[in-house]
């Protein structure tokens, strides 16, 4: 298991959930649709890979990757 | 009347409903976070009145910024209103969370399945979705206002029962309080009722192979600043200068006639002057640059539709960050060039305080349309066809005195917090002409009411002072001291070490602070030149008998780097006053006078070296300057480090590794 920011560019995970910290941020992931059992691709990443554009159900999502360390995947 | 409130996730067509049922014109954007406030507008259904709320885009109804508060509150206020709740069909199932947010607490809803594409990722079929819902489904297309008329009549039926979603009578108590339990079921459900009554393709919302240049890690900065490039050249020069003399001309046409019948009827006197020199010129030279600021409107509003702002917001996120920005600040800062009063508004979607202050601040740096006259002409009367140059560097030193005020600003008095940028990237779009049409419309409206209202009538105040003393003689024409002239001759030698000690031009930027544009108007008002001829008014801040006249190519750019740097206008202030509060807006404009002044001082006795000395001296001592310094700093923090804890570089003492 790895957090999301962790995770490889083109690279397809399973969400297994947040990490104990849950806060404001975890919620608003939770709204986007990033729930359990999920799947998430990662699609681009910026120039110093501080900023991840992830594809998740059907949509694409441009996300802080310090903020992705929130999500725990497999 | 009844209250109907707008409510949506960003992005889903919001304000382009509430522009088709209200027939009003307000700003919308293929982007996320337009709309920062409330709107209301009534509209009839029959013969009955409602009134139309518009609120900021949400995702559920437990708010995580500034605008996203303001639009809960204003559902919460009262659950009687019927509220439409408008889905994007291409992301029918996020956009659905909220709608079922909404029917969880019981909300009279009707449910807006807005089509913006022809190809849609979801195929509904809205009566299954109506029946497994318990609300009235509509499919519209706010664009083109059709199932617009569907949708009226629905707010004309009563309230149904409120049903709420099936998992709400399944779930238990404790679970309530768990939002992971509750968004798996409120997604499980969604899923579960997409099944049942709607069909998706497999096409991904918001992918585009245009990413694959727009996003490239090397090709994204050089073709942002190639359509910016772009951008500028057909506002100011090419196509935008064309419009704006063959305007001028125009307006000489219109003028002459009329100003020949005052002479004719009053003579020479001071009424043929209010209507030569405060009118026609001041007003009509502004009045001039009318095409350019509406083009750069036009594209900015291109930039917004085309779905290229998030692209830009994402390939500026690693930079921005590391002065305490967002991403989103991009899109606030961009507004910028052309009104800093409306980008201002605009660093409300922001999610962390500091970067919204500090973002808002910033704002008025990025050179607003407003300036573009002053450029033309104070420029183009020094450097011809080289003023492209100038112009250019004006905005990029813009930019670079933003970052630079940021930055301090960021290891100072606003450290950034926690920044949660996440944004959605919708897919690319085009223009429609009707929207085209309608931007047009609106900043033509908008330009001439200001020229017509402020401009007029501070045109007329400063040709008042410039044209009575303090004993209310008239004194045009060198037969006494003018009010105006008494007041800038007391404050020109502050603004001696700039290059420009001349009481005029302090007065002209004194004006200024109303609206930038009033600036080059007063200069026009003191040179006596009219309103078709802005040529000639570059002409004549050449010559020694102007009133207003520059000698030397270094006191201009200094003049232009005031302008660039100084407070923008009123308005200005006063949106600052309503966003970041009383202190922050009175610490901005301190750092705006303070900081024009500087960069001016600095830029002028470069220019002047230059003058004297040529480039390419006083470009080794500025060199040799940055070599010494730069060995100084490297030869201090390498002693500072020195001192540090040799475990982990942080600490001096009592390390935790040791």
């Amino acid at each position: 298991m790895i957090t999301l920011n962790n995770g490889k560019h083109g690279k397809v995970y399973k969400i297994v959930g947040f990490d104990k910290n849950f806060d404001d941020i975890s919620r608003r992931f939770l709204e986007l649709g990033f729930t359990r059992g999920q799947n998430v691709k990662i699609v681009s990443t910026s120039l110093q890979k501080k900023v991840f554009l992830v594809q998740i159900r059907g949509y694409l999502l441009s996300v802080r990757a310090s903020l992705l360390s929130r999500v725990q995947v497999e | 009347m009844k209250e109907v409130l707008l409510v949506g996730n960003p992005n889903s067509g919001k304000t382009t409903l509430f522009n088709s049922l209200t027939r009003s014109n307000e700003h919308v954007g293929n982007w996320h976070g337009v709309t920062v406030d409330t709107k209301d507008k009534s509209f009839f259904v029959g013969k009955e009145e409602f009134c139309l709320v518009d609120t900021p885009g949400l995702y559920s109804l437990t708010p995580l910024s500034f605008e996203e508060a303001v639009a809960v509150q204003k559902i919460e206020e009262n659950k009687d209103k019927k509220i439409i709740n408008i889905c994007d069909q291409n992301n029918l199932q996020r956009n659905l969370y909220l709608t079922l947010c909404l029917l969880e607490k019981g909300f009279d809803v009707v449910l807006a399945i807005n089509q913006i594409d022809k190809k849609p990722i979801f195929k509904v079929d809205t009566k299954k979705l109506a029946e497994t819902l318990g609300i009235d489904v509509v499919l519209i297309d706010a664009e083109k206002k059709v199932g617009i008329d569907k949708l009226k009549e629905r707010l004309l039926l009563q309230k149904k029962s409120p049903k709420p979603p099936d998992y709400v009578k399944t779930i238990k108590a404790e679970q309530i309080q768990d939002i992971q339990t509750l968004s798996n079921l409120r997604y499980d459900y969604i899923d579960k009722i997409l099944g049942m009554c709607a069909v998706r393709t497999h096409a991904v919302y918001g992918q585009s192979k245009l990413d694959k240049i727009f996003l490239n890690k090397w090709l994204a900065f050089p073709v942002f600043l190639l359509v910016l490039a772009g951008i500028f050249y057909l506002t100011f020069f090419s196509f935008g200068a064309f419009l704006s003399d063959s305007l001028s001309k125009l307006l000489g046409l219109v003028t002459t006639p009329i100003l020949n019948f005052i002479e004719n009827s009053f003579g020479q006197n001071f009424v043929y002057d209010l209507f030569n020199v405060a009118i026609f010129g001041g007003v009509g030279t502004v009045l001039s640059f009318l095409p350019q600021v509406v083009l750069l409107f036009f594209f900015l509003s291109i930039l917004e539709d085309s779905g290229y702002m998030s692209r830009i917001a994402f390939i500026f996120e690693d930079i921005l960050g590391r002065i305490g920005l967002s991403g989103k600040s991009v899109y606030t800062l961009l507004m910028g060039f052309g009104c800093s009063t409306s980008a201002i508004m605009t660093s409300r979607n922001m999610d962390d305080k500091n970067a919204k202050i500090k973002t808002a601040i910033l704002c008025p740096y990025m050179s607003c349309s407003a300036k573009i006259p002053i450029y033309t002409v104070i420029g183009g009367a020094f450097f011809g066809a080289k003023n492209i140059l100038v112009i250019m560097g004006l905005y990029i030193l813009g930019v670079v005195v933003a970052i630079s005020i940021s930055k301090i600003l960021d290891i100072t008095l606003l450290k950034s917090k926690k920044q949660s940028f996440i944004l959605e990237f919708p897919p690319y779009r085009t223009t429609s002409l009707k929207r085209v049409g309608k931007i047009l419309w609106k900043n033509v409206c908008e330009f001439l009411i200001r020229v017509g209202s402020v401009m007029v009538s501070m045109n007329i105040i400063i040709w008042l002072l410039s044209s009575f003393s303090f004993n209310f003689s008239y004194v045009s024409q060198g037969g006494g001291t003018s009010m105006l002239e008494t007041i800038g001759r007391f404050l020109a030698p502050i603004f001696s070490p700039l290059g420009f000690n001349n009481w005029a031009i302090v007065s002209s930027l004194l004006a200024g602070l109303v609206a930038k544009e009033v600036v080059v108007s007063s200069i026009a008002m003191f040179n006596g030149i009219d309103s078709s001829a802005t040529k000639l008014l570059s002409a004549s801040i050449l010559l020694p008998t102007s009133v207003v006249y520059f000698a030397t190519k270094a006191s201009v750019i200094s003049f232009l780097v005031y302008c660039l740097l100084y407070t923008p206008c009123m308005a200005s202030i006063s949106m600052l006053l309503q966003e970041v509060g009383k202190k922050w807006t009175f610490i901005s404009v301190a750092i705006q006078l303070v900081t024009a002044y500087v960069v001016a001082f600095v830029v002028y006795q470069i220019c002047f070296a230059c003058e004297i000395f040529g480039f390419w001296s006083v470009f080794a001592i500025i060199l040799t300057f940055l070599c010494v310094f730069i060995a100084f700093l490297s030869v201090f923090l390498k002693i500072k480090r020195k001192k540090l804890c040799p475990h982990c570089d942080i600490c001096k003492k009592n390390c935790k590794l040791k």
